[in-house]
């Protein structure tokens, strides 16, 4: 049964749709500035089957996925310094209040001369995107476990690895699920902005290629299909990936509304 | 099975002032007191919960229990419950401690078992967020035998129910007290709830003195409450 949520998004989508088609057909602009709805799923249709659209949609999310890896185990790991040595968790607070404002696109260039032209200036992006607001995340919810299951496990005796895996891990999956929601966002966004500058550079793949490649044949139809699959993914991600581990968990626990 | 001896308890100042007090075996004492007068620290020193740091120390006098004493505590709070563990996952929490393998059908017949002892037969599958607050506090005393205490600690497990619940709460806890057979250290700021469920009770006051009030099952109720208001007035008092 479909909800009442999912029946308003539908509505605005629609409503979006018909704005589209009437401005298009208003003559207002010429198709090369804004191409119809029809004209922008022909040429997704025509990208998946023969400009391997699809490779770069890949090529894309094992990046990303290879950058929040990275992130993951570098966050893990100065979690656990912070947590064992106050003045490491000190080091790395000012470290967050430094760089978590930096947007990761301002930061390229610099990669660019570090790691070259390539994937890992790419990969070195998203963890600088993904692990600020992972970092914090965590740390808050770590701080913020209630201090009643800290004397459950020591009233019941339960230490090390068990209480971590038992109580702590579960304790703060929420905001390990907003930590990684955030990470993902902002690595995302940096994929993409990041494969556009490498595709005004010569090199490149992936989707931020794709939209820069169809700026550069002035295929306007092509660019609004990459942004299309761009928040196809976005979406996918969310809804499908975020939102079912939350409704398989947090939701059905009562962790969160 | 407890034995203070003129012993002054706190953190950095004594909360409790030389506190003389024998627990014997299966007795079930309340402490009873005004909010915040250190029942709890009372109650931490015995079952050494908190972390080194913020753990309550002797200052003076001694302090002696029975060795390889098995302890269960159950808290005041509502939450004390793991949300994402059902009841009987939550029963079977305390044998973390001695195995890896909570699922062993010993280990699950016994939760079930318990967890029937405390009327919730038909909610063993429920997760706490579905569970009422004195269907909670039945889990977390359920969860509290699961280890087969020689102690039970409670610290005012019954204070954010209501009263109906509550009375239903503090007769089954006397049933399982005579099933078990363990000793009960249970802290109240309720007068009848403290004569109801044991025959000797800790008054507190704000200053951290303390006296001991026997009270036997014949004796008049109401004039037993009059006597230990008294008492507490004149602990204050003094």
């Amino acid at each position: 049964m479909i909800k009442r949520t999912q029946l308003n998004s539908i509505l605005v989508l629609v409503i979006l749709l018909i704005l589209w088609t009437g401005l298009y057909f208003s003559g207002l602009y010429s198709p090369l500035v804004l191409p119809s709805p029809l004209m922008v799923l022909q040429k997704i249709m025509y990208s998946f089957t023969n400009d391997d659209l699809l490779g770069q949609v890949f090529r894309s999310i094992i990046v990303i996925i290879k950058g929040l890896f990275i992130a993951c185990a570098v966050v893990s790991g100065a979690l656990f310094l912070s947590e064992r040595y106050g003045q490491v968790g000190e080091g790395v607070n000012t470290l967050c209040a430094l760089f978590h404002p930096l947007p990761g696109i301002a930061i390229l260039p610099i990669f660019m001369i570090w790691f070259g032209v390539g994937e890992s200036a790419i990969v070195a992006v998203i963890v600088h995107s993904v692990i600020w607001p992972l970092y914090l995340n965590l740390r808050s919810g770590i701080h913020s476990i209630p201090k009643v299951y800290e004397q459950v496990c020591r009233g019941f005796d339960i230490h090390g690895l068990t209480k971590w895996k038992h109580v702590y891990f579960p304790a703060v999956l929420p905001h390990i699920l907003s930590g990684l929601r955030t990470g993902w966002a902002r690595g995302w966004r940096a994929l993409i902005s990041a494969e556009m500058i490498f595709g005004a550079i010569g090199g490149g793949g992936g989707l931020g290629w794709f939209i820069f490649k169809n700026r550069v044949f002035m295929d306007t139809a092509g660019m609004f299909a990459g942004l299309i699959i761009v928040i196809g993914v976005g979406l996918i991600v969310e809804k499908g990936i975020f939102e079912v581990i939350e409704s398989k968990t947090l939701r059905k626990w009562g962790m969160i509304e | 099975m407890i034995h203070f001896d003129k012993c002054s308890i706190g953190y950095d100042e004594v909360i409790l002032h030389e506190l003389e007090l024998f627990i014997g075996d299966n007795e079930v004492i309340t402490v009873l007191g005004p909010t915040g007068i250190g029942k709890s620290t009372f109650l931490r020193l015995i079952g050494g919960v908190d972390r080194t740091s913020s753990r309550p120390v002797v200052l003076a006098g001694t302090y002696e229990k029975k060795a390889d004493m098995k302890i269960g505590i159950v808290f005041q709070t509502l939450d004390q419950l793991f949300p994402w563990k059902n009841a009987i996952d939550n029963v079977v929490f305390p044998c973390l401690a001695k195995t890896k393998n909570i699922k062993d059908p010993g280990l699950i017949k016994r939760s079930e078992t318990l967890l029937s002892e405390v009327g919730l037969r038909d909610h063993m599958f429920k997760y706490p967020i579905h569970m009422s607050g004195g269907m909670r506090q039945r889990v977390a005393i359920a969860r509290a035998m699961m280890s087969t205490p020689d102690l039970l600690l409670m610290d005012e497990p019954f204070s954010s129910l209501d009263a109906i619940t509550r009375e239903k709460l503090q007769d089954l806890l006397l049933t399982i007290q005579a099933k078990h057979q363990m000793t009960i250290v249970f802290i109240t700021h309720d007068i009848d709830e403290a004569i109801k469920l044991s025959n000797r009770i800790l008054l507190i006051d704000g200053y951290g003195r303390s006296q001991v009030i026997r009270c036997n099952d014949n004796d008049d109720k109401m004039s037993l409450k009059e006597n230990i208001k008294k008492a507490l007035k004149k602990v204050s008092d003094s």
